[in-house]
């Protein structure tokens, strides 16, 4: 019994996984830069802080625990949460940058994207709306 | 009381920048570590632990207030509360920066002064694999902190970026209960990272003062009976002429030249982690020696925990230059202090250290080090576990 409990439990974990299994990283519909994976690699990672443009980047990211954010982290990234954290703590106290800012929701994020010429952001693909420029899928 | 000046200063600054800044930034770490040894043949030094279990010594919280005052200026406070100093709040880090470009920013006030890779990170548990950074190289002094200047400059090369850190400064305080001064502190650094590799190399001169004269003075006199110190000779008996033997100043470390220097490499490929840092200091014309510092650590990094073993190793190498009296008597004494001093600080030691992401910026970490005495062939060994986090 508890096995099987076990089983469905991960098999519904697995199902909710995979409904994020598409990501895109959206900016705002006015942004015209190049952005490939390797920037958005480099913007996650602090190691660029101003658009080809030279506008100053505005980072976004979704709250540590959703699938959403774990999906990006590891396919974008390479990296797991606690392996991100750790990371970005070496940076954030030490004077090299100021992490990701958190949005609560997808809905968040597209607004705060369509109002920010210089920000960046990640949401579960199914949830894009003709507000905002995807410039890649993971 | 500079100190308290310029973190009361930024603290204020950091307040009242509420009115006009967009945005201002809390975050902080904080460590609750124990440990003990459970076999204390010996009880080497810096380890910070004895039979009795301490859970106060290591433990520490950290609170980062950091505002943006405009695009180019940000003010940064942390305020650290450690349990060896019975959490007493001090301002670790205090400073204003300025953005010049993207790329290179100008930090003034007091910081963590990068001697090795992870000086700026060592108090950050969270922030590395170990249950403690490896203690051959990360003694955790005083002197770890400077007040004065930094610039930071990134710049890509190829695929890969490349960090470069100079620091200039000063620090005054005390090392174990004796007043240290280092004046003059110029440092350089530079990492080049690329995926999964990455290189470290830097160098640091400073004049070092120990306030120790009154106490060497007084054992060469104490140990040869009949020989006088005055103004810095020292004298033979008068029944052998009393005549000048010895510079003490060759001795005493007073506002004599200091080099650090060290390099490191991290590989992280596959889940498979290697991490090691040689570091080289000494202080010229006195009574410190060239000490060689060394880890090396290979870990594997499962779902959730990273296991690690360290190798580390701390030796001096011993040229007794400052002996160079006419007098033999003078040298041995010279070299019998340099001896007592340093000698029994010599030990290889080596360990397993375990790291498990329990939750979203928290881990726990578990070590166990065994510790050999160089002198003394005999061991301890160490336990320590705690759980580290970030906010």
């Amino acid at each position: 019994m508890n096995m099987l409990k076990k089983l469905m439990i991960t098999s519904v974990l697995f199902a909710s996984f995979s409904s994020f299994a598409e990501i895109s990283v959206i900016v705002n519909s006015a942004n015209t830069d190049q952005i490939n994976a390797k920037l958005i690699k480099r913007i996650y990672l602090g190691k660029i802080k101003a658009f080809p443009n030279g506008k100053k980047i505005k980072v976004l990211t979704l709250k540590d625990g959703t699938p959403e954010t774990e999906v990006f982290r590891q396919s974008a990234l390479k990296k797991s949460n606690s392996q991100f954290k750790s990371y970005w703590s070496k940076l954030a106290f030490t004077g090299k940058g100021t992490p990701p800012k958190e949005v609560n929701s997808a809905a968040d994020m597209i607004n705060a994207v369509k109002a920010d010429a210089s920000a960046i952001g990640f949401i579960d693909s199914a949830a894009v709306t003709g507000d905002v420029k995807v410039v890649a899928k993971f | 009381m500079k100190k308290t000046l310029i973190a009361s200063g930024l603290l204020s600054a950091i307040l009242a920048s509420n009115v006009y800044a967009t945005d201002i930034n809390f975050s902080g770490y904080g460590s609750i570590r124990g440990g003990l040894l459970v076999n204390d043949d010996i009880t080497p030094g810096y380890f910070g632990y004895d039979d009795k279990v301490d859970f106060k010594n290591e433990s520490l919280f950290a609170l980062q207030a950091k505002a943006n005052l405009n695009d180019a200026w940000n003010a940064t406070i942390v305020l650290q509360a450690r349990g060896e100093d019975d959490f007493n709040l001090e301002a670790r880090w205090a400073y204003l920066s300025y953005e010049l470009s993207p790329e290179t920013t100008l930090s003034f006030g007091r910081f963590a002064l990068p001697y090795f890779r992870n000086s700026d990170t060592q108090d950050i548990g969270y922030s590395h694999n170990y249950s403690r950074l490896p203690k051959s190289i990360y003694l955790g002094e005083e002197y770890d902190i400077i007040e004065g200047v930094r610039v930071m400059h990134s710049t890509f090369v190829g695929d890969g970026d490349l960090t470069l850190k100079g620091s200039f400064g000063s620090f005054s305080g005390q090392v174990n209960d004796v007043d240290f001064d280092l004046d003059n502190i110029i440092q350089a650094s530079a990492e080049y990272t690329y995926e999964w590799f990455s290189i470290f190399a830097g160098i640091l001169s400073a004049e070092a003062s120990f306030d120790t004269k009154a106490s060497l003075n007084a054992g060469l006199e104490a140990t040869l009976p009949g020989y006088t110190v005055t103004d810095g000779m020292v004298f033979t008996p008068s029944a052998l002429g009393a005549t000048a033997v010895y510079n003490m100043e060759d001795l005493y470390a007073d506002e004599d030249s200091t080099l650090y220097w060290t390099t490191g490499i991290t590989i992280d490929h596959n889940n498979w982690l290697i991490n090691a840092e040689y570091a080289a200091y000494d202080i010229d014309d006195s009574f410190i020696e060239e000490t060689q510092v060394m880890y090396f650590s290979v870990g594997y990094r499962f779902d959730k925990a990273v296991v690690s073993f360290v190798h580390q190793d701390f030796d001096y190498s011993f040229d007794y230059e400052q002996a160079n009296s006419i007098d033999p008597y003078v040298n041995a004494f010279v070299k019998g202090t340099t001896d007592r001093l340093l000698k029994d600080n010599s030990y290889d030691a080596q360990g397993i250290h375990l790291r498990y992401d329990a939750d979203q910026g928290v881990s726990y970490k578990f070590e166990y080090t065994r510790i050999n005495n160089d002198l003394s062939n005999k061991s301890a060994d160490l336990v320590t576990f705690g759980v580290d986090f970030v906010y």
